[in-house]
């Protein structure tokens, strides 16, 4: 019987993974790196590179800068208030057609910045995260959430079918050959990462219950137009108040968030909203930090705008603090550095997970397709290559393509944050079309670009900005500093998996020639040094 | 300070957790040389235990510095990384794991 049930794990593990391993790659990948979405924003925004502020911005100047801007009919306005890891505060509003618009501001100086012509992390690599941006009929959403699931099945059927789990626990020998390393690096990042990976893939689908399960408030509310509404608001809160179309005034905000301070006991407010601003009904929200508590917690307190005085006070239900308890866990949004590392951490050794449930399973096959004439090899390869180097690559370039562009770079219709983000697809489709060409020696070349993209980043960010390693690292600009860093070790992994694939290949072979079939020894040394170096990746963070 | 101090501590218990849980695999345990002979059944069970509760016991210190939330985390994170650095170090460097063998041999045997 239990022999059984593991064998028929077998197939329901394979093909879950090649057929959402890129989506997962792609999930994993960028939720990586928006871990460190403000040090990445600073990076693509030179201008956002201010000093911390040494007192708490004053709410009452910045709406004396910023509220001039926003045009009669806004249906509210937000400021997002800076904090020790991102020192710029950014203000928006949004109009009754739903269009946002935002500035960024000195929140020292209290001057508008020049808008950034970019979209950085948060704006593009955050979206890409969770939805794709495949943006028709939530299909991004969703594909990311069956990638989700798809872990969630991956991760428990692969315990299922590990024959000798306890027996090898810790087991890696890098030296033997590759199906048998890669599948080594496989077992332990996904018998080690497990806890980690099942949290955040569970936490993640918990996040978008409202898309995934969109009629779970249906058995409460009813199905009537406003069951909705009403169930958002019970759950998240929201007191949005009507318009009366009568003027009205603004008592002074910094009163109002001293009062807010002091009613959540000296906890940190980390943006203020109003809501039909200008309006006799104007509301004010407060938001309470997710600084430091791991749930990101829902408080919020309204004030009535023209006098200031408390009118609602929100805080979420139990089993809302619990799904907030699973986001918190998920966006690790809180100040805690070790944890961040941590993370980082593991969101690599995820990527590494899925680089080496590619690699076992392109040389488990490699020899016996060809010998049979399957073209399956070539296609998975080229979903991994084009899927797991090709991403990092397209990665890297839309930060060249950020540093390289002008500020004033736009064509009809297309702004510069619209070129950034072309030049992303752009490299991306390139890198799976190479990798479809150039086979398994696609691998190499496209681990040599990372490598050249890498430095050129880096590179460029000292010749735009005049900062370069040496001084971000002197003058404690962390968060520069840290992604010229990360660049840099990026680089040099690839640049060494590149390597290590050449001298494995000897001189006489040239895998470009070779067809699939001939190629396999070849394929074989390349893989694996690639999965030993970004075996390296995952540590080394 | 005490918060940096707590996790190191958290850390190296679970490394050592680790490290002990692997030593107590035959195979594990000849890597790190040829030094004190394989333990029996009633010490195998000993250092299984010991290794259990120094990995359960790093709760403690996180928990302590870091608060229930942040400290449960940080602990689970910290076992998968005290997990990660003894199979790499028994993958390239197998006799780091040496002394802490013949440690456990000469306490648990």
């Amino acid at each position: 019987m239990e022999t059984t049930f593991r064998k028929s794990m077998a197939p329901l593990h394979t093909w879950a993974g090649v057929l959402l391993g890129a989506v997962l790659f792609a999930v994993l990948w960028t939720g990586t790196l928006i871990l460190f979405r403000g040090e990445i924003d600073q990076w693509m925004m030179p201008q956002t590179r201010l000093a911390a502020a040494p007192a708490p911005l004053s709410l009452d100047r910045a709406a004396r800068l910023v509220l001039p801007l926003v045009p009669a009919g806004a249906t509210q306005w937000r400021i997002d208030l800076p904090t020790a890891r991102t020192p710029v505060a950014v203000f928006s509003y949004r109009l009754p057609d739903g269009e946002e618009y935002t500035r960024l501001f000195d929140p020292v100086r209290y001057r508008l910045l020049p808008q950034p012509g970019t979209d950085g992390a948060s704006g593009f690599l955050v979206p890409l995260h969770y939805s794709l941006h495949l943006a028709w009929a939530d299909t991004g959403k969703w594909l990311v959430g069956l990638a989700g699931m798809a872990m969630l099945v991956l991760l428990v059927s692969g315990v299922v079918i590990h024959a000798r789990l306890v027996a090898q626990l810790f087991t890696f020998r890098p030296r033997k050959g590759l199906p048998r390393s890669a599948l080594d690096l496989h077992n332990l990042s996904g018998v080690l990462l497990l806890p980690f990976h099942f949290m955040l893939a569970l936490s993640g689908l918990a996040i978008f219950i409202t898309v995934f399960f969109p009629q779970a408030h249906v058995a409460t509310y009813g199905a009537k137009p406003k069951a909705k509404a009403a169930f958002m608001a019970e759950a998240y809160g929201r007191h949005a108040g009507r318009k009366t179309g009568e003027p009205g005034t603004l008592a002074s905000l910094d009163a109002m968030r001293r009062e807010a301070e002091r009613l959540w006991g000296g906890e940190q407010p980390y943006f203020v909203r109003a809501w039909q601003p200008g309006d006799a009904a104007g509301v004010i929200e407060f938001r309470r930090s997710y600084a430091r508590e791991v749930t990101m917690n829902l408080d919020q307190l309204y004030f009535d705008a023209a006098t200031g005085r408390v009118v609602r006070r929100f805080e979420a239900g139990p089993v809302m603090t619990a799904q907030r308890v699973l986001s918190g866990v998920h966006f690790a949004r809180f100040e805690h550095g070790t944890l961040r590392a941590l993370y980082f951490a593991g969101g690599l050794g995820g990527c590494v997970l899925v680089a080496t449930g590619f690699l076992f399973w392109l040389e488990s096959r490699r020899k016996g397709h060809a010998r049979h004439g399957l073209g399956g090899v070539r296609l998975v390869e080229m979903l991994a290559v084009g899927g797991m180097t090709g991403l990092v690559l397209s990665t890297l370039a839309y930060l060249v393509a950020n540093r390289l562009l002008p500020a004033d770079a736009g064509l009809p219709e297309w702004d510069r944050a619209a070129l950034e983000r072309a030049t992303f697809y752009a490299t991306w489709s390139i890198a799976f079309l190479h990798a479809w060409l150039r086979r398994t020696a696609a691998w190499r070349e496209q681990l040599l670009g990372i490598a050249a993209l890498a430095l050129v980043a880096m590179l460029l960010n000292w010749l735009t900005t005049g900062e370069h390693l040496l001084q971000t690292l002197a003058n404690g600009r962390h968060a520069v500093a840290g992604v010229d860093l990360a660049l840099l070790a990026f680089g040099g992994a690839a640049w060494h998996a590149a390597r290590r694939i050449g001298a494995g290949r000897g001189s006489g072979t040239d895998g470009s020639k070779s067809t699939g079939g001939s190629d396999g020894t070849a394929g074989t040394n390349g893989a694996r040094d690639t999965s030993r170096a970004r075996a390296g990746e995952g540590t080394g963070a | 300070m005490p918060e940096l101090l707590a996790t190191l501590a958290a850390f190296a218990m679970c490394a050592l957790g680790c490290a002990v849980l692997a030593l107590s695999q035959r195979e594990h345990w000849h890597a790190t040389g040829k030094l004190p002979p394989y333990p029996g059944p009633r010490a195998l069970r000993r250092l299984r235990t010991a290794a259990s509760l120094l990995l359960a016991g790093a709760l403690a210190p996180c928990v302590a510095a870091h608060g229930a939330g942040f400290g449960t985390l940080l602990w689970a994170l910290l076992v998968s990384a005290g997990g990660i650095s003894v199979a790499f170090v028994l993958a390239w460097r197998p006799r780091w794991l040496a002394p802490l063998a013949i440690l456990a041999a000469t306490l648990f045997a």
